[in-house]
């Protein structure tokens, strides 16, 4: 139910960042929701569960981007290793610490996108201003809504665990 | 005796009616008594009934205009989808007819693909098409639009293919200036520009200048309009010039786009 409830979560969430958010003006100052995703793998998951569903998420996603092979699954396995990490030393959990997670996992997303625009790329790259200024909005739209979304995340799955366990022991008892 | 007294009534009664009804006009005072103890609860009555009858009807007039205003609201509601639908239509030809009339005037074969969805990641400029190895689409294939060029196939599937934009900084088309036939690289910089280098300093160009493809990179056939001069500058230092070009294309607001299949042996052959 798990794997289902995140793979199916992920699919949506990148295909309404591939189309629909285009429409809406929200394809570059907005955040990548997955982090949000991957963030709450991190801090309620179990490792290897959550390990397989980064992996599928960081696939489908370097599938699509016109990035280096690689560099989504990297990004989120960082981002993960991150909050794990940070768990041995921070009460990550606490709802006033999530707008600094989400925000920690846009500028890893963003370090290592520019890393990987800038090394593996055949010809030298240049760095524009606006790239500074789709950081920064990424930021800001992360810390306000970042830890909304954390919240309602862990609601909707808890939501759909308990219609599950219920549908489950009906079809037992039937 | 009784009998007698019955006559006696009807015929007093009808000498009585005879009477009364030769004088109709005037008033009198008992039926007046009578009329204005009557007539005022027969008014509250008929009063209060109207009142009724009137709620009623209102009722009813509302409940009937209520729905007639709900059936024009939905009918208003999809005239105007019917409209919004004609106008994406009508946009839809027009950008259709220029793809057309580019596809007649070009003279390698065309196909003509749709954007379905583009990259997830703001660092990096790519878009998906419905067009893949199935419609005869390779990788490295030229994707243009009437406006000018787009990008170019760089990962392909049965029914997809992804195209990297002009505007990707990844991105290297080979170009001239139009006018002085200044040749340099048109590369992706930022949202909406991109970079002319290797221009050298002594080569001829001004803001406005129109660059083109010049066919040498082996992948955009010569010719094709890749934007205009906005900037340049000439640092001190160095042997290039630093020249800013705004694309045709508006990247923004891709739809449609045609790729470009490489010239027939053929024609290769006569000079197509």
């Amino acid at each position: 139910m798990t794997y289902f409830f995140h793979m199916g979560l992920g699919m949506l969430v990148i295909i309404l960042q591939t189309t629909v958010f285009h429409r809406l003006g929200l394809s570059t100052g907005f955040y990548d929701l997955l982090i949000v995703q991957i963030i709450y793998l991190g801090l309620y998951r179990p490792l290897r569960e959550s390990l397989i569903i980064i992996g599928m998420i960081g696939f489908a996603m370097d599938s699509l981007t016109g990035g280096p092979y690689g560099l989504y699954l990297t990004t989120y396995f960082w981002i993960f290793a991150g909050v794990r990490w940070s768990m041995a030393y921070f009460h990550l959990s606490n709802t006033l610490i999530f707008p600094f997670v989400v925000a920690f996992g846009v500028i890893v997303e963003n370090l290592i996108h520019l890393v990987g625009t800038v090394s593996f790329e055949a010809a030298p790259v240049s760095i524009a201003r606006t790239d500074f200024r789709t950081v920064i909005l990424q930021l800001l739209w992360s810390v306000l809504t970042g830890p909304l979304v954390l919240i309602l995340l862990n609601k909707l799955y808890r939501h759909s665990e308990k219609w599950f366990l219920r549908v489950l022991a009906t079809g037992r008892e039937n | 005796m009784v009998i007698l007294g019955v006559i006696i009534f009807i015929a007093a009664n009808i000498f009585f009616l005879t009477v009364s009804s030769r004088n109709r006009t005037s008033s009198f005072l008992p039926y007046r008594i009578s009329l204005s103890l009557v007539a005022p609860l027969q008014e509250i009555v008929i009063r209060w009934i109207r009142f009724n009858e009137n709620i009623w009807n209102h009722y009813f007039y509302l409940v009937t205009a209520a729905k007639e205003n709900k059936q024009i609201k939905k009918a208003l509601a999809d005239a105007e989808a019917k409209l919004n639908q004609y106008e994406e239509l009508t946009l839809a030809n027009q950008r259709l007819r220029r793809l057309l009339d580019f596809k007649k005037a070009t003279p390698r074969e065309v196909i003509a693909a749709e954007v379905i969805s583009r990259d997830p990641s703001p660092w990096f400029k790519t878009v998906v098409i419905n067009k893949g190895k199935n419609n005869g689409v390779e990788k490295g294939y030229p994707v243009v639009m009437s406006e000018g060029i787009v990008g170019q196939i760089i990962e392909i599937s049965n029914s997809y293919a992804k195209v990297l934009l002009l505007i990707d900084r990844n991105s290297a088309v080979d170009g001239v200036v139009q006018r002085s036939r200044a040749r340099g690289v048109v590369k992706g910089a930022a949202e909406t520009q991109c970079m002319f280098e290797y221009l050298l300093r002594k080569h001829d160009v001004h803001v406005g200048d129109m660059i083109v493809t010049s066919g040498l990179d082996g992948v955009y056939p010569k010719g094709l309009s890749i934007g205009k001069v906005v900037t340049v500058d000439r640092p001190h230092a160095g042997i290039f010039q630093q020249v800013s070009v705004a694309p045709f294309v508006d990247f923004e607001k891709l739809e449609e786009v045609v790729v470009m299949l490489p010239p027939l042996m053929q024609d290769m052959e006569t000079g197509r």
